[in-house]
């Protein structure tokens, strides 16, 4: 907009300039031209009175005039033969036209207005009385040169004048819009910070005074609309934290209990604290889910930074699999590394790939299947490193794919998950600025993917 | 998990839990294991209760002050072993809790075996530990004055003077350990039963008392911290 506003605003100062300074030059023009007329008459007349003395020294006085004034004359008896003369040639066609005007008393020709690119020939004439009768004349070759170059510095100056006023309109233009446009440019970043849900600085409340209605209206808007975002998210915490006390309780007394239990009590009691265990795991998880969301929103406000961190995958992955194959081998599942030595370095903190890993190799044992293979590897791109687990599994129906990362979600026949892993693990990834998939593996299974930010080829 | 618990051997618990039903499961079960248990619902009334007591079970979120704050005050005061159970379970919170001076961290909620396990291995440290700093007898020798605490006597070049019980209690503490800067908190759990120090000076108009009596007793000021009878 800005420049579209300066453009209209030099365009209209630039013909009020115009319509202004043209009609001052001319009038400039006019009026030395005028004087300079009116000048050389007057010379002209007196040359004449002194000319219509009989016996007077005409070529004398002629060359004593081109002397004093540079300028050329002729003077002619009324035969329009030359009488005296100095510089001009009488056989000059100009000099003759104007002889034979002057002769015959035509009124004088006004002359046009110079022009500072002029370089006419201007000749006066005035006829040579003696008691009334016409008896000779005096032409004068006017010199305009010192007009011209008047005229020519007076335009000068106008359009000196001119370029300035516009050129203080336009820097004026630009302060103006600026001034207006300022608060947009700020207003456009907080948008753009709220949209990724990244707690930035309030938009600076500046411009003119609607911009500023709406900025500060719009800065209290992003404050509530963040203050309820972070309701929600402590929500989770909180609750989850004030769970922990009666559950400890219920936890303690239940394992108080347990002597007293008499033997046809036992099967309630054993699944009343399966079903404590499953409590317990969900509250863990969702405390895990709320710590991830806050690591990834203070990550987001560029509270915290990820830039010095580096993980070598090959590294953690080898020390999962160490972990996790005693896990695998009690239901005979095998676990698999895919290439190794392929150097891919992510920007995730070390505890927190441990915690990807954990989670899919955790889902993909559970739910795989008997004598099912997992396979961990790394796929290196450009700028990101794709970290994949898959299995051989029996996997998920396509409709299922797109929704098994989202919070709560769980297959039909599991009635043990807490349905937070893979979303606990989105939101890890998303706090580093990676993403998840979930995918059906070429080998059969599933195949989840996750793609992290390289921390580049240098050893960490 | 076992169906009878393991017991512990009597001993005396302070269970700082401001959560009413945390604190009376965790009173049930740790009596059926023989224990004592002292409960205290507030940071202040822990520090007036902990003397004599065997373990601490601290929880961090209390009404009145942060968790934290009550075990170093603690620690000033008393080696008790001290084990935090708290819903606070950040890598950072662990940490925080263990260098403040626990010794060892649990987070609820916790096990019967678990927690009753975690006390025994506690205890068995503390026991090691105890066995090894055997505090010398005999009569300890302070300048002129000479402090013989098992017959309850204290002589200023042989001539036997008069202490209150307070005066006493104290100088046989800063005897107990000669060369040493014992805390004012140290102090006033001894004699006074509580790790608060406070506003009060009574703890400096006692001291300033036994140096009148005995005069020429190498007793030092610590600034800031306690006392220190040198040799």
């Amino acid at each position: 907009m800005g420049p579209r506003v300066r453009a209209v605003l030099v365009a209209l100062l630039l013909m009020v300039i115009a319509a202004l300074a043209i009609p001052l030059a001319l009038t400039l023009a006019d009026r030395r031209t005028d004087g300079l007329a009116i000048e050389r008459n007057r010379q002209l007349a007196a040359l004449a009175d002194a000319a219509a003395v009989p016996g007077a020294p005409l070529q004398a006085l002629v060359e004593r005039y081109r002397q004093v004034y540079g300028e050329r004359l002729l003077i002619t008896d009324s035969d329009g033969q030359t009488l005296a003369a100095d510089g001009l040639d009488p056989a000059d066609p100009d000099v003759v036209t104007a002889t034979g005007r002057a002769l015959v008393d035509a009124p004088a020709l006004s002359w046009s207005a110079l022009r500072p690119w002029d370089e006419r020939r201007l000749l006066s004439t005035a006829a040579i009385r003696r008691d009334g009768e016409v008896v000779g004349t005096v032409v004068l070759e006017v010199d305009s040169a010192g007009a011209v170059r008047e005229i020519a510095a007076g335009w000068m100056w106008l359009a000196a004048g001119g370029l300035a006023i516009l050129a203080v309109a336009v820097v004026v233009a630009r302060i103006l819009t600026r001034w207006v446009l300022r608060p947009m440019t700020g207003l456009e970043r907080a948008v753009a910070e709220m949209t990724e849900g990244v707690a930035g600085r309030p938009a600076d409340v500046a411009g003119p005074p609607e911009l500023r209605h709406f900025t500060a209206a719009f800065n209290s808007m992003a404050q509530v609309v963040r203050a309820s975002l972070d309701r929600q998210r402590r929500l989770v915490a909180d609750a989850s934290h004030q769970l922990r006390n009666p559950l400890a309780a219920v936890r303690l007394r239940a394992d108080t209990l347990e002597t007293y239990v008499a033997e046809e009590g036992r099967p309630t009691y054993d699944s009343l604290t399966a079903q404590l265990d499953r409590f317990e795991n969900l509250l863990q998880q969702l405390m895990r889910l709320a710590r991830a969301e806050q690591v990834s929103g203070s990550r987001q406000a560029g509270l915290a930074s990820t830039a010095e961190e580096c993980t070598d995958l090959d590294d953690v992955i080898a020390e999962r699999r160490a972990f996790w194959e005693p896990v695998a081998a009690r239901h005979g599942q095998q676990l698999r590394c895919g290439p190794e030595c392929s150097g891919a370095r992510v920007q995730v903190a070390r505890h927190e790939v441990e915690q990807l890993l954990d989670v899919t190799v955790d889902n993909a044992l559970r739910y795989a299947g008997d004598g099912a293979v997992v396979t961990m590897s790394t796929a290196p791109a450009a700028d990101t490193v794709d970290l994949i687990v898959s299995d051989d599994g029996c996997g998920l129906p396509a409709e299922d794919l797109a929704r098994a990362a989202a919070r709560f979600w769980r297959g039909r026949d599991d009635s043990a998950g807490t349905g937070l892993g893979l979303a606990i693990a989105a939101e890890i990834a998303a706090g580093h600025g990676g993403t998840i998939s979930v995918e059906q593996a070429p080998e059969g299974g599933l195949l989840i993917r996750f793609r992290l930010p390289s921390a580049g080829a240098a050893p960490c | 998990m076992t169906g009878k618990g393991p017991t512990i051997s009597p001993m005396k618990v302070l269970l700082v839990e401001d959560d009413e039903g945390v604190a009376s499961a965790l009173t049930e079960l740790l009596g059926q294991t023989g224990a004592d248990v002292t409960c205290a619902g507030r940071g202040s009334d822990a520090l007036h209760r902990v003397k004599d007591c065997d373990l601490v079970l601290l929880d961090l979120g209390l009404p009145d002050m942060d968790g934290l704050d009550v075990l170093r005050t603690l620690r000033r005061a008393s080696a008790v072993p001290v084990i935090i159970m708290t819903a606070r379970d950040s890598d950072g919170a662990v940490v925080l809790g263990l260098r403040a001076g626990a010794d060892d961290y649990l987070v609820k909620p916790v096990r019967k075996a678990v927690l009753l396990a975690r006390i025994d291995a506690v205890m068995r440290r503390m026991r090691r530990a105890v066995g090894e700093t055997a505090t010398p007898a005999g009569p300890v020798l302070a300048g002129p004055v000479s402090v013989d605490r098992e017959r309850r006597e204290v002589t200023v070049n042989g001539i036997p003077q008069s202490l209150t019980r307070t005066e006493f209690q104290l100088l046989s503490t800063l005897a107990g350990r000669q060369g040493e800067a014992v805390s004012r908190e140290e102090l006033m759990l001894e004699v006074w039963g509580t790790a608060v120090v406070g506003r009060s000076r009574s703890l400096d108009f006692f001291v300033g008392q036994i140096r009148a009596k005995l005069a020429g007793l190498p007793l030092q000021t610590v600034r800031g911290f306690g006392f220190r009878l040198d040799s």
